[in-house]
């Protein structure tokens, strides 16, 4: 059996009075930190290795590349698999996003995967065939199982996995009477309470490189804040960079002048589903898509530099 | 990044776009040796299609049924 010991650190920092966690999940690396107070620390560190071990059965049902996961088996040449509960839910929320927001569709791995695998441009042919198999009203879920009227649907599950991640972390620390905590899930934040000093949490948007943009700080208080952006993860073909977002409408990588979105929720889930469709929409489709969803925050860079907020940002 | 006592810190925290090596930059990480991506047992029933569970098949026949175009999509796929 491996020794998987060293796979997390767990670490007190005195000033801060608060315990935290590090460790490797979602492919990225991670951190949940908890304010120890009066508390136990042995008792806080059992939450936080719990939180822990709920991350990694949320990766093991979600990653699209460890053979027997949820969404690897979702993805076969099959119209009806058995999947666990949160996957379930997970597919049942994105699909009803996706009803709210057409531009988004979690059906897009077809054409994502195609990209994401590219040696070189795909070619127009390639890409018809991907995008003739994406398509969100094909998949359903009935009861335990995910059901696929094409079996060639795929799911990327990219946008949405580590909000329902977090949604379900800050629960488990609230179930366990954690009042101030907070969660990174690979800069996908979940704040919790208010900062150990009686104040709200001070939240920095990492400015891309290379934008000259001015800083900006949001204070927030129980509520998930969740940033997409085209300038971490991306692939050169030919010279060009072409970003990971997907756009399912053309089967093209997402090339709107947005390149970092954030949205700040009450739901992680939610504010992760925004994010991208933030990026997707690009600064012409910000302000609609802010005030139709008015019980949420949004801020966007744009790639000339602009700071787009929402009106409900004060 | 918490500040110093008395001193109010420009921010706590972070955030920003995922840094998920899924593309360009998986191929530098140090993937299989973390207990995240040990490998899975498979899980009984885990597929429901008509070559592993027979029963669904006769509660689905269309899964049953051979689909040639489905057949020949992923001939010109391999």
């Amino acid at each position: 059996m491996p020794d998987y010991s060293r796979d997390y650190s767990l670490a007190y920092d005195e000033r801060a009075g608060m315990c935290t966690i590090r460790f490797r999940c979602f492919d990225t690396p991670n951190a949940v930190s908890v304010y120890v107070g009066e508390r136990d620390g042995e008792e806080v560190e059992d939450v936080l290795v719990d939180v822990r071990r709920t991350c990694l059965e949320l990766h093991r049902l979600w990653s699209f590349s460890l053979a027997g996961s949820d969404v690897e088996r979702m993805n076969r040449d099959v119209r009806r698999v058995r999947v666990d509960a949160r996957t379930a839910r997970l597919v049942a929320a994105m699909k009803g996003f996706h009803d709210v927001e057409p531009s988004f569709d979690f059906t897009v791995g077809p054409v994502s995967f195609l990209w994401k695998h590219a040696e070189v441009l795909p070619a127009d042919a390639q890409l018809a065939q991907a995008l003739s198999h994406v398509g969100a009203g094909k998949v359903r879920i009935e009861g335990s199982c995910v059901v696929k009227d094409d079996p060639l649907s795929k799911a990327d599950v990219g946008g949405a996995a580590k909000g329902f991640a977090a949604d379900v972390v800050a629960g488990k620390l609230r179930a366990a009477g954690m009042s101030c905590a907070d969660v990174d899930l690979g800069g996908n934040l979940y704040m919790l309470g208010q900062h150990p000093a009686g104040r709200d949490w001070r939240v920095s948007v990492r400015i891309p490189e290379g934008i000259a943009a001015e800083p900006v700080i949001l204070e927030v208080r129980d509520k998930s804040v969740v940033t997409s952006g085209s300038y971490e993860r991306y692939v050169e073909l030919g010279g060009k960079r072409y970003q990971h977002i997907v756009d399912a409408r053309t089967g093209l990588p997402c090339e709107s002048d947005i390149v970092s979105a954030t949205v700040v929720a009450e739901s992680s889930l939610h504010a992760d589903l925004l994010a991208t469709t933030t990026c997707l929409l690009g600064s012409r489709g910000f302000d609609e898509l802010a005030a139709r969803h008015p019980d949420c925050q949004f801020v966007a860079i744009v790639s000339d530099g602009r700071v787009l907020r929402s009106a409900t940002l004060s | 990044m918490l500040g110093e006592e008395g001193v109010q810190p420009e921010y706590d925290r972070v955030t920003q776009a995922s840094m998920n090596g899924l593309y360009v930059k998986a191929k530098e990480l140090d993937r299989g040796h973390n207990e995240c991506d040990a490998p899975l047992p498979a899980p009984p029933g885990a597929v429901v299609d008509a070559q592993t569970h027979p029963s669904d098949a006769e509660a689905h026949p269309s899964d049953a049924q051979t689909h040639p175009s489905d057949a020949e999509i992923r001939a010109s796929d391999r």
